[in-house]
């Protein structure tokens, strides 16, 4: 691998703001913060080799550990979570209900969202964007979406993990150095002042229906004045938003460490890229700029850069997809070699989460970590890969190879981490309870 | 275990169950009803509180206190102040439970009659001086537009009909399932804020600021040879795209500017529109059977198979059925579809043409249609032009991502299919021959548009600027807030247009910021009830908006406004309800109402088994939707008497529904009311699939949803929430499963915590076991035992509570029709006052629905008369 630089041009545009010192030696100048609480999810798609219990490759290439409970053991494909085995829970058997039935590709739509898609196509809310609605105030972005290829891709094939109320998806961004200039930089006088006009405009807006809103009270009898008040309440929130907005404008960001950050990174080198990635979620995160990221590997269905991965990253002669459909011999280890190629980037972003330390301690353990798929193998939606780690401050207890049977949704996993992240929710898509047996809080 | 599996996904079989939890509070027997009982009552000396709390405690409390509150229902909790306190609603169930006999439950101790003729009478006493206390309190309280009300309102305020109400978050129905009831319609920051953005895009649509937009034009000519010879683009996942031969794409001229397509390296306009046929084949059976081909008439389609309801897939529409690819396209605006199509033969019955736009999934299509189906009339080979037209934005069109390149990225379809759907033998429609196909969008009707001069009503007067602003903003805030703006009002924007002039905006544009900000005030936004300066009389203003959302769903007309301006609304009540019931613009509300107080949201939570059910193709949700809707709306349009409700001689159907339900005859997509007087039982609401697919599990039926359906929505008397922890019965048992639902429900009916509620509920579901779970007759029910299938009589028999013995849905029809129609009558009363009033009617209503069914009754019991009664009457007319 080349050593990881930052061009001059970046430095020098950047380093205003992002000093590169570890967070300890700054300390002096940093406002306390609310004690942070975050998620970050990653996705791969088209599921992961599962050689079966009769195939010779199982024991060695099977992505699910072997045994169940606190002595499971890793084959070759996660080997390289070893070191963060106690800081992770492999979890087996969940998926949406909903979407079971349908083409796997097609529950990659569904991943964060549990949303229906099976007869017409109704996605809803993903579980970030839930978060994102009550923690993303809180800081400079309501949270960072990211993907290999960018955009939305198209329905049944997305092209993000995130989708808004109403199931509308959010562009991801796949650039660096663009996530970088418009994530982590402020955006000069010209367009800051462009930005102040459109909230001063919405303030005045504001102003006129507030002007109403009080004649219209004095004209009220009791009941309707306390339902307008449920209105005020409603935009006095709004205009407090307004005025968020505006705070954030020219502000200064919070310390970082951007040495390792190689804004050149391209797909073209996979290792590179998603590492890379990976950086700008941590620096998301050690500058409290988001506290909610979704981070789609690679795309569903050989669609986008994700499919030549195996053959940039690995010399691998198939693309992802074919892989996934290869029965040949040897077929289940070369996709498992790639398995195990993301399961390294991944412990990779547990490496640096870990080593990273915000005021309470290391970012890993108040970051909910989600990894994983929406097939278990080809085109199969059931049964996900995931793996669940981090946020041990946040009541998480690791250690284990966790297996649930049919009758748990997904949407229960989300109900208990979106009450881990401080959202109180008793209900998620189509949750019929919440997973509490990982979480101690 | 395929069924079962089913069951999982959708709704269990439990017998309380999920159901209970939908089960809300209950409100049951009317005041006029108790007080006619206690008028025959001998007079009793009135009871002290105290003496009521003795009785209650020894009588009640056993059940209804301290941490047993059974059916919800505490009594040790109640304020004893009857009249002063806020129980009020809760002590008329106590009345209620003690009149009617209901409670104590048999098995529990009795009641000796002085004592609970004198308890009573002491809650009767409190509770009519509470209704007279109170009649004041019994006001309709501030409400926010529903999100329908909104968008209709928008479509015409603006005059442009784009649908917003997907941009904003659905509304959550009140108990009795009405979602304009002021106390569950909440405002919230994701609501205020959609608002503010749709109330953007919205006037920006309405006007035309800047240039025209340029219009995409492009014809496709079908034919054998029409273009030059090559290999079908590859169009993906069972695709069937046309060969490059047998299309032809070109440009042609039309008014206005036009947009030039992006052409691909090759310069070829055939690269950004294709032809597939995608959907267009039979999915159970391996041998290829082209419903379609290409010939010297153009693309023939045949009449078209309705899509086959296939678990867990996408939609690929209807077989066959035409689309036309699109790599570039508009994503908003009007837009026209124009088709040449002519029968393929002049023999046989109509066929019609149904025009939709959907985008590409890679497991089918998601799509919707758009404008009416048409029937085709041309001779063969003389085509008529068929224009289809419709807005962009309201249909699934893709959102493009400009950055995904795939070649299957970004692919919207526009298309045709033959709608004369083949589900019946005897159906003769011939093919229809397409020869051409024309898309031109965005279209305006003129530059600057209708719409925008509708706001700008009269340029000449930019001569003066500040007064034309003054005219523009009085007449649009008085149409927004549906009254005219007061002066400070029409100031304070007045004050917000000049400082966006001041900023050196344009007129136009100013006035445009000014308009926005007015669509976000809570004048707009609310319906605002002032009442006369002496009476509770609505001001004519409000009556007039009342009047409007309630018949309309949307904001008055010239007509309403000029009425309410001039003072003649109140007199002329009953000529304005019957004109604004003839108007087209009554079906919306009338769908709505239909929708929320028969719960057609039902038929959405539940999944046809199709592997039981094959017959029940994709279609048929919608039309059984569409039924019910246009049923109600007919009823109360034509003024069908009351008893249509429960047993009509008239069903409403269109060709596929008909033929799935087995009425002979009835041709074309479009619903009509068809007398009907076959032996197995329709017409009415109870034969409706709406609700009989809606309360099964998709794989039975569901005596214990329809049942509690029929005592909420038709008799108005919903039963007390369940206990906690009920037990559920074990459908893995064999010797359970292999039992009649009437033999299942029994069982929990031995139970005591079971039986006191659902002796009021099962008995009314029983009647309808000759109805399968897809809404059909059946002489036997068929079912799958752990892999068994076996066969159980229908036993449709039922013991009413009040010990009526009946049969079957001509049984159960007889006996509400006949027997219970005031019930019925009132039910169907507060349930429209509900809707009218956008509250939910309390205890101390009564009288009020009373008078307004006696009028009813008066007048021919017909239900247009019910709308009349009830909106000439004060509950309507006042606060």
């Amino acid at each position: 691998m080349k050593p990881r630089q930052i061009s001059r041009r970046t430095v020098l545009r950047g380093l205003g703001l992002l000093v590169p010192l570890p967070w300890l030696e700054s300390m002096g100048n940093a406002a306390p913060a609310t004690k942070a609480k975050r998620l970050a999810v990653f996705y791969v798609p088209n599921g992961v080799s599962l050689p079966p219990e009769s195939s010779p490759a199982h024991k060695q290439w099977s992505w699910f550990p072997l045994g169940e409970g606190r002595n499971y053991e890793f084959t070759e494909t996660l080997a390289s979570l070893q070191p963060h085995r106690q800081r992770l829970t492999i979890l087996g058997g969940l998926s949406h209900p909903r979407s079971r039935e349908i083409l796997g590709h097609a529950a990659g739509d569904t991943f964060l969202t549990g949303g229906d898609v099976s007869g017409e196509y109704r996605n809803s809310i993903s579980f970030d964007q839930v978060a994102a609605r009550h923690m993303g105030r809180a800081t400079r972005h309501p949270s960072l979406v990211l993907s290999c290829d960018g955009g939305i891709g198209y329905k049944t094939r997305v092209s993000t993990l995130s989708f808004g109320p109403g199931g509308t998806p959010i562009p991801s961004e796949s650039m660096p150095r663009q996530i970088f200039e418009r994530y982590f930089q402020t955006g000069g006088t010209e367009a800051e002042a462009a930005a102040r006009r459109r909230l001063g405009e919405r303030q005045k807006v504001v102003d006129v229906v507030k002007g109403d809103s009080s004649d219209l009270k004095r004209q009220l009898g009791k009941n309707d004045k306390e339902r307008l008040d449920e209105y005020l309440g409603v935009l006095s929130e709004i205009e407090d938003r307004i005025e968020r907005a505006e705070s954030w404008i020219g502000k200064p960001f919070k310390v970082g460490d951007i040495r390792k950050l190689n804004l050149d990174a391209k797909q073209i080198n996979p290792e590179e890229y998603i590492r890379t990635m990976c950086d700008l979620i941590v620096l998301g995160f050690q500058t409290d700029t988001t506290r909610l990221v979704t981070y789609m590997v690679a795309r569903e269905d050989g669609m986008g850069w994700g499919d030549q991965f195996p053959a940039l990253a690995l010399g691998i002669k198939d693309g992802h997809h074919n892989l996934s459909h290869d029965r040949s011999l040897g077929a289940f280890e070369r996709w498992a070699r790639y398995d195990q190629f993301l399961a390294k980037q991944f412990a990779y972003f547990l490496k640096r989460m870990t080593e990273t330390q915000d005021e309470e301690g290391s970012l890993l353990d108040s970051t909910l970590v989600l990894y994983g798929s929406a097939c278990s193998t080809t085109h199969n939606a059931r049964n996900y890969p995931l793996i669940l780690a981090g946020a041990e401050r946040l009541g998480l207890r690791h250690g284990r190879y966790r297996v649930y049977g049919d009758g748990v949704p997904l949407a229960n996993l989300f109900v208990a981490m979106l009450g881990a992240l401080g959202v109180k929710t008793p209900q998620f898509a189509d949750s019929t309870g919440a997973t509490h047996d990982i979480f101690s809080a | 275990m395929s069924s079962s599996r089913t069951d999982k996904n959708t709704t269990p079989v439990p017998v309380c169950g999920r159901l209970h939890t939908a089960i809300a509070g209950c409100l049951a027997a009317a005041v006029l009803f108790l007080s006619a009982a206690g008028a025959q009552a001998a007079p009793a000396k009135p009871l002290a509180p105290a003496a009521a709390k003795k009785i209650l405690r020894q009588y009640c409390a056993e059940c209804h206190g301290g941490q047993k509150a059974k059916g919800g229902m505490r009594i040790d909790a109640l304020d004893l102040d009857v009249v002063g306190g806020r129980h009020g609603e809760r002590w008329h169930d106590v009345l209620t439970a003690i009149e009617t006999g209901d409670m104590p439950p048999e098995e529990s101790r009795q009641l000796p009659p002085g004592e609970r003729t004198a308890l009573a009478q002491w809650l009767r006493d409190g509770l009519q001086e509470a209704a007279r206390l109170a009649q004041s309190e019994a006001a309709s309280v501030l409400r926010r537009l529903t999100r329908e009300q909104y968008t209709n309102t928008l479509r015409d305020l603006l005059g442009v009909d784009t649908d917003y109400t997907r941009m904003l978050p659905p509304e959550s129905p009140s108990r009795m399932g009405m979602q304009n009831d002021g106390r569950s319609l909440a405002s919230s920051t994701l609501h205020l804020e959609q608002t503010m953005k749709v109330a953007r895009v919205a006037v920006d649509r309405a006007l035309s600021l800047g240039d025209p937009p340029a219009a995409w034009r492009f014809r496709v000519t079908f034919g054998p040879q029409v273009a030059p010879p090559g290999k079908p683009v590859d169009l993906g996942y069972q695709a069937q795209p046309l060969a490059p031969e047998q299309f032809r794409v070109e440009t042609f001229a039309g008014t206005g500017p036009a947009r030039t397509p992006t052409l691909t390296p090759r310069g070829e306009l055939r690269d950004r529109v294709y032809v597939d046929l995608r959907g267009s084949h039979d999915y159970d059976s391996k041998k290829s059977s082209r419903r379609y081909q290409v010939d010297e008439r153009g693309l023939v389609l045949a009449p078209a198979k309705p899509h086959v309801e296939r678990a867990a897939q996408i939609w690929q529409g209807p077989n066959p059925n035409l689309g036309l690819v699109l790599r570039d396209f508009p994503s908003e605006g009007s837009f026209v579809l124009r088709v040449r199509v002519a029968r393929t033969s002049g023999q046989g019955d109509s066929p019609w043409l149904r025009a939709f736009v959907g985008n590409r999934l890679d497991d089918g299509m998601e799509y919707a249609t758009f404008d009416r189906s048409r029937r085709v009339d041309a001779p063969p080979g003389q085509p008529q032009t068929i224009e289809f037209r419709g807005r962009l934005e309201n249909l699934p069109v893709p959102i493009v991502d400009p950055n995904d390149r795939e070649f299957l990225s970004n692919l919207m379809v526009i298309g045709v299919w033959n709608d004369a759907l083949v589900t019946q033998a005897g159906i003769t429609t011939p093919a229809l021959a397409i020869s051409s196909i024309e898309f031109e969008g965005p279209i305006t009707d003129a530059w600057p548009s209708a719409s925008h001069r509708a706001i700008f009503f009269d340029d000449q007067r930019l001569a003066e600027p500040e007064r034309y602003a003054d005219e523009i903003l009085e007449r649009f805030l008085t149409r927004a807030f549906r009254r005219p703006p007061t002066p400070a009002q029409l100031e304070r924007y007045r004050r917000f247009f000049r400082e966006r002039r001041r900023a050196n905006h344009p007129f136009a544009e100013a006035m445009r910021d000014t308009l926005v900000a007015a669509l976000s005030s809570p004048y707009f936004l609310h319906h605002f009830e002032p009442v006369e300066a002496a009476a509770p009389r609505l001001d004519p203003y409000a009556l007039a908006n009342r009047l409007s959302y309630f018949l309309w769903n949307t904001m008055p007309d010239e007509g309403l406004f000029a009425a309410a301006r001039e003072g003649t609304l109140v007199a002329n009540l009953e000529q304005h309800v019957r004109r604004m019931l003839a108007s087209p613009r009554a079906r919306d509300s009338f769908a709505a109402f239909a929708a929320q107080w028969l719960d057609l949201g039902a038929l959405d939570r539940v999944r046809v088994n199709v592997k039981k059910f094959p017959a029940f193709n994709r279609f048929i949700k919608d039309d059984l939707r569409t039924e019910t809707m246009r049923y109600v709306e007919w009823a109360f349009r034509e003024n069908r008497p009351l008893r249509d409700l429960i047993a009509g001689d008239h069903v409403m159907v269109n060709q596929n529904l008909a033929g799935f339900y087995g009425v002979p005859g009835v041709v074309g997509p479009e619903f009509r009311p068809v007398p009907w007087h076959g032996a197995a039982a329709k017409g009415g609401l109870l034969t409706q699939g709406s609700f009989l697919v809606g309360h099964s599990t998709g794989t039975e039926s569901h005596p214990i949803k329809r049942g509690y359906w029929v005592a909420r929505k038709l008799l108005d008397k919903p039963p007390p929430p369940p206990p906690p922890n009920v037990p559920e019965i074990d459908h893995e048992n064999p010797a359970i499963a292999r039992m009649t639902v009437k033999e299942q429900l029994a069982l929990h009916r031995d139970r005591d915590s079971c039986r006191n509620c659902h002796k009021n509920l099962d008995p009314w579901g029983l009647p309808l076991e000759s109805f399968d779970a897809q809404g059909l007759n059946r002489s036997t029910i068929e079912r799958d035992v752990l892999g068994e299938k076996i066969t159980l009589p229908v036993d449709a028999t039922s013991t009413l509570p009040d010990g009526t013995e009946i049969a079957g849905i001509a049984g159960l029809q007889h006996y509400l029709a006949d027997t219970r129609l005031h019930d019925v009558r009132r039910a169907v009363a507060r349930h429209l006052a509900a809707y009218a009033l956008g509250r939910t009617p309390g205890f101390i209503e009564e009288s009020a629905l009373a008078e307004i069914c006696e009028r009813t009754v008066a007048e021919g019991d017909g239900l247009a008369g019910l709308v009349v009664a009830l909106v000439t009457h004060d509950i309507f007319t006042s606060k």
